[in-house]
């Protein structure tokens, strides 16, 4: 019987979370004066609007929303799961939404999924187990996870997506949209080719097919590019994603392939392996051309130097982290989002750095 | 000479993934002319070295019989770590950072030597722990940021030098392994790991000291593995908190496919070396015969349970 009404509770959870993500309320463009004491704080389901892209302006946060995102959450915790600790991008992003939580004053888990899917599966249950009330999450395969997530959010756990939007689940995307990524890469590859190569190169892609979010982003470097210079020739997809894989897959294409001449990378670990490949294979830099995507430290640093590696997308990891903090604290808060949010895409290169 | 099928089968299944090592050799030498070049064949041991390198260390472990060491690839990883930041954050000469790296290598092997033998743990079970704990240290360390700097040029010789024709992690590769090789075939300490491994009881009743040889097995894997970092750290120019992990599964390929007993007391370290060049040539030939990227995983598996397929066999016969 305890189980039947319990099934009835969530049912009724479920379609009143469904009717509230239908239903869109205007955004106030003043916050309202709320004492921002926890006792005088009476709590709402948050009001997810849908059917608009959102920005970061959507996600400021007022002293009485943390006060109330403070007050819900009580002894509870919000959990991070990142796709993984080991790259700069997805450490940036769970660093600063970390910061910026314990910032407001919430309290905080991760748990490194190290680009596992079913290890993110681990960590969202044991999230839900010690009831946690918010998750911040990297998906790593949404087809994988879809169900966890499903059962987290049936459970009112607010879910915050980054880096893909397909598995927010009762909560809200802030992300750079991976073919955005790839497409700016591709592009601007594909202007330089055009402006100091005439048109023609011999390029390779590097790529990751583990995740397929990452494949979005190799599929739209390669339109891209050929969009803008048709008769480049792509001579393979080679695996990146980390700087041993970048440089052990273009040490021996080079050998296949010697006449490459531009590489455009998924991320900017494989191109540092790249890198590395191309200038041991004796490569003139004035005429060799890389791109890469995440503006990596290390990247910005290489383009500065004037070598060849000629550009990288930012993906502005802090800045997502921070957002996804932000969107937390507003569902928290009873607030009024966006259910999509998007981070800018800027490709930065060495005008940007000079 | 006429051979016949029982003698065919003995040799197939006695030389196992060899056979089908050199099958795919030759098959690329047909199909790819950019296989058979010493380029090309430099390229492959180079990029075989480190697994290589530190493979021995885990046969080591394992021929001793204290099960496999799943923390190698870490101590690799975490070593890398501190040459970089010794060089690039401290500014050390690349010799002061490597002995670094080598020092903690050692380290954590002597400590993972003492859980097993001295608090009888599981050698698995310590060093999955440990593996763990050194995978945290690197990330904790390096805030997930790559250590990177003008300073590591000073390491590069290790990474892309020559000696001659030869490049020097391909030098250093076939030194360690002669090294090795002698050790485990020529010297008491290396009759006494096998002998170890073989029967552990045995070996105590003849007065052998188990205990400290195999304490002995873990710090030379934990000093290869550290040195391993260093290597990897040269041939990158840089380091991050997860270079290791990469690493752990080639280096436990490497020791299964060459054929030393998990159960420990019998394998021999020259097929650990074949075994590191076959697992980097399945992607070399891969990559060179155009192969698309989606399709690499799955021939690389259908090589590799042909490879073990053959070695059953022999496992089967004896």
């Amino acid at each position: 019987m305890k189980k039947l009404l319990l099934a009835l509770i969530l049912v009724a959870t479920i379609l009143a979370l469904g009717a509230c993500a239908r239903t869109p309320t205007p955004v106030s463009p003043t916050p309202t004066t709320v004492s921002p004491t926890a006792t005088s704080i009476t709590w709402k389901e948050p009001t997810i609007l849908t059917g608009r892209l959102g920005t970061a302006d959507d996600l400021a946060v007022t002293p009485e929303e943390i006060a109330a995102a403070k007050a819900h959450l009580g002894d509870s915790f919000v959990g991070i799961i990142p796709c993984t600790m080991a790259t700069e991008y997805h450490f940036t992003v769970a660093d600063a939404a970390r910061k910026a939580l314990e910032g407001f004053g919430l309290k905080v888990q991760l748990v490194d999924p190290e680009t596992k899917p079913e290890k993110e599966i681990t960590a969202i249950e044991n999230f839900v187990a010690a009831g946690a009330k918010a998750i911040v999450i990297g998906v790593l395969d949404p087809k994988v996870i879809e169900s966890a997530l499903k059962e987290a959010a049936a459970k009112g756990i607010f879910i915050v997506q980054y880096a893909g939007r397909e598995s927010a689940y009762n909560g809200i995307s802030i992300s750079i949209e991976d073919a955005d990524l790839g497409y700016a890469a591709g592009e601007y590859a594909g202007k330089l080719i055009k402006e100091e190569m005439g048109g023609k190169a011999i390029v390779a892609i590097l790529d990751y097919p583990d995740l397929p979010n990452v494949v979005i982003r190799a599929n739209n470097i390669e339109k891209a590019l050929l969009e803008q210079v048709p008769q480049a020739t792509i001579v393979g997809r080679y695996l990146g994603g980390t700087q041993e894989n970048g440089l052990k897959s273009m040490e021996t294409a080079l050998q296949a392939h010697p006449d490459i001449n531009v590489v455009v990378s998924i991320n900017d670990a494989g191109a540092y392996g790249a890198l590395q490949a191309l200038e041991a294979a004796g490569k003139d830099p004035q005429k060799t051309i890389i791109v890469g995507i995440d503006a990596e430290k290390m990247a910005l640093d290489l383009i500065k130097q004037g070598g060849m590696y000629r550009g990288t997308v930012d993906t502005q990891p802090a800045r997502t982290g921070e957002m996804a903090a932000q969107g937390v604290v507003k569902l928290l808060a009873g607030g009024t989002v966006p259910r999509d949010i998007k981070v800018p895409v800027k490709v930065i290169t060495r005008a940007d750095l000079q | 000479m006429h051979l016949t099928r029982k003698q065919i089968f003995n040799f197939l299944s006695e030389n196992g993934f060899i056979v089908i090592f050199l099958l795919w050799c030759v098959f690329l030498s047909f199909f790819t002319p950019a296989f058979l070049t010493v380029s090309n064949l430099m390229i492959v041991l180079r990029q075989a070295s480190i697994v290589g390198i530190v493979a021995i260390g885990e046969a080591l472990i394992v021929l001793s019989g204290s099960g496999m060491d799943v923390s190698l690839a870490s101590i690799l990883g975490l070593s890398g770590v501190l040459v970089a930041s010794s060089m690039v954050d401290w500014g050390m000469s690349p010799w002061v950072a490597g002995c670094i790296g080598l020092v903690m290598g050692g380290a954590v092997g002597l400590f993972n030597g003492l859980l097993v033998t001295r608090m009888r743990i599981s050698g698995i079970v310590v060093t999955l722990g440990m593996m763990y704990v050194l995978e945290g240290a690197a990330f904790l360390y390096t805030k997930g940021q790559t250590i990177f700097g003008p300073a590591m040029q000073y390491l590069a010789p290790l990474s892309r030098g020559y000696l001659g024709p030869i490049p020097v992690p391909v030098l250093l590769l076939f030194l360690f392994y002669a090294v090795a090789y002698y050790i485990l075939n020529y010297t008491v300490f290396g009759a006494h790991i096998y002998a170890i491994g073989n029967n552990e009881r045995a070996s105590w009743l003849a007065g052998l000291n188990v205990d400290r040889l195999r304490l002995m097995g873990y710090v030379v894997a934990g000093l290869l593995a550290g040195f391993g970092g260093v290597m990897q750290t040269a041939r990158m120019g840089s380091a991050t908190g997860g270079m290791g992990s990469e690493f752990l599964f080639p280096i436990l390929t490497a020791v299964i496919l060459g054929g030393v007993s998990l159960g420990g007391g019998r394998g021999k370290i020259e097929r650990v070396l074949i075994a590191a060049v076959f697992l980097t040539t399945i992607n070399n030939g891969l990559i060179l015969l155009d192969v698309s990227i989606y399709v690499q995983k799955i021939i690389s598996g259908v090589i590799l349970i042909l490879a073990l397929s053959l070695d059953w066999l022999r496992m089967a016969i004896h």
